[in-house]
């Protein structure tokens, strides 16, 4: 089972490769990600990145938000 | 307005969720008008994807469940906000400890919910020593915002000795320029517990350069017999 410090990091790993950034965007994705961890998505009108990318973390924002309701 | 405002935001969903899986977007759009577009994460043959594209989803599927258990785990945790639920909370630790002087650090994120609480220094029955390298390099690596300091007094007595203060002082030196604040630093003595913030001890601003050498301390009436400088 995955410590929590592993679950983290496949978390930010999974993030950037479904997102596809360009390499500068990578590292800025990188940075807002080490800043606020699964917090991203209640940051994204503080998160400075292209208009695809946040398009694409505030779709991811909305699958999870529909997730968690499913669970509750 | 609303409408067209909920048509906008649903445009811009589901060109996020195009980018995120390689669908079109015409054929996103299509599923949606007569069924829930939430289905496609868990059942994307409804929308036929190619191989590339039902690897994505299976990935956005991954990354779904990988938030799912890091928001439990953040859920769970246990929030230390205020000095009664801290003081129990050491005293859970702390109070069987009747042969030994145990130092404790509690490791918070910024809600004040435990990230780890860890022993630090075990010592014998008059003394212990405490390593600030270590306490630091624990708290850069959970990257906590601050940290409660706790230990024991073997003889039941949680007086804190003028020691307990300047240990405090010493560690609020190191962590407070780093931004990790030094919340508080509990002394449990049997059942009972001390809360240095609580009795308004003036050791909790940094007040000096950081020195990171080993703390050795003394129980409280020996450290003061010796006089010894901390």
């Amino acid at each position: 089972m995955p410590t929590e410090t592993q679950e983290l990091k496949q978390f930010k790993e999974l993030l950037i490769k479904i997102t596809d950034p360009n390499e500068s965007e990578k590292e800025i994705l990188k940075l807002y990600l080490e800043q606020y961890g699964i917090t991203i998505f209640d940051h994204l009108d503080l998160v400075d990145l292209s208009v695809p990318i946040l398009e694409k973390l505030d779709a991811i924002r909305i699958l999870i938000t529909a997730s968690k309701e499913e669970l509750q | 307005m609303n409408s067209l405002n909920d048509q906008y935001l649903t445009e811009l969903f589901l060109n996020g969720l195009a980018g995120l899986t390689g669908l079109s977007y015409a054929h996103l759009k299509e599923y949606a008008e007569s069924n829930s577009i939430f289905n496609i994460v868990d059942y994307p043959d409804l929308v036929h994807p190619s191989p590339e594209q039902l690897a994505k989803i299976e990935l956005l599927k991954e990354l779904i469940k990988s938030y799912n258990v890091l928001r439990t785990i953040e859920d769970s945790r246990l929030v230390l906000n205020n000095s009664s639920v801290v003081g129990k909370y050491f005293i859970s630790f702390l109070e069987g400890k009747r042969d030994k002087e145990v130092f404790m650090v509690t490791f918070l994120n910024i809600k004040l919910k435990v990230i780890e609480t860890t022993v630090v220094s075990e010592g014998d029955i008059d003394s212990a020593a405490v390593y600030p390298k270590d306490i630091l390099k624990r708290a850069l690596d959970c990257r906590c915002s601050s940290i409660f300091l706790a230990h024991n007094h073997p003889s039941g007595d949680p007086t804190p000795s003028k020691e307990d203060i300047a240990i405090t002082q010493r560690l609020v030196n190191i962590f407070e320029p780093l931004g990790i604040g030094v919340n508080d630093h509990f002394i449990v003595g049997g059942m009972s517990y001390y809360s240095l913030k609580e009795h308004g001890e003036s050791c909790f601003n940094s007040k000096d350069t950081a020195n990171y050498e080993p703390i050795y301390y003394y129980r409280d009436s020996l450290a003061d017999e010796l006089e010894l400088e901390p």
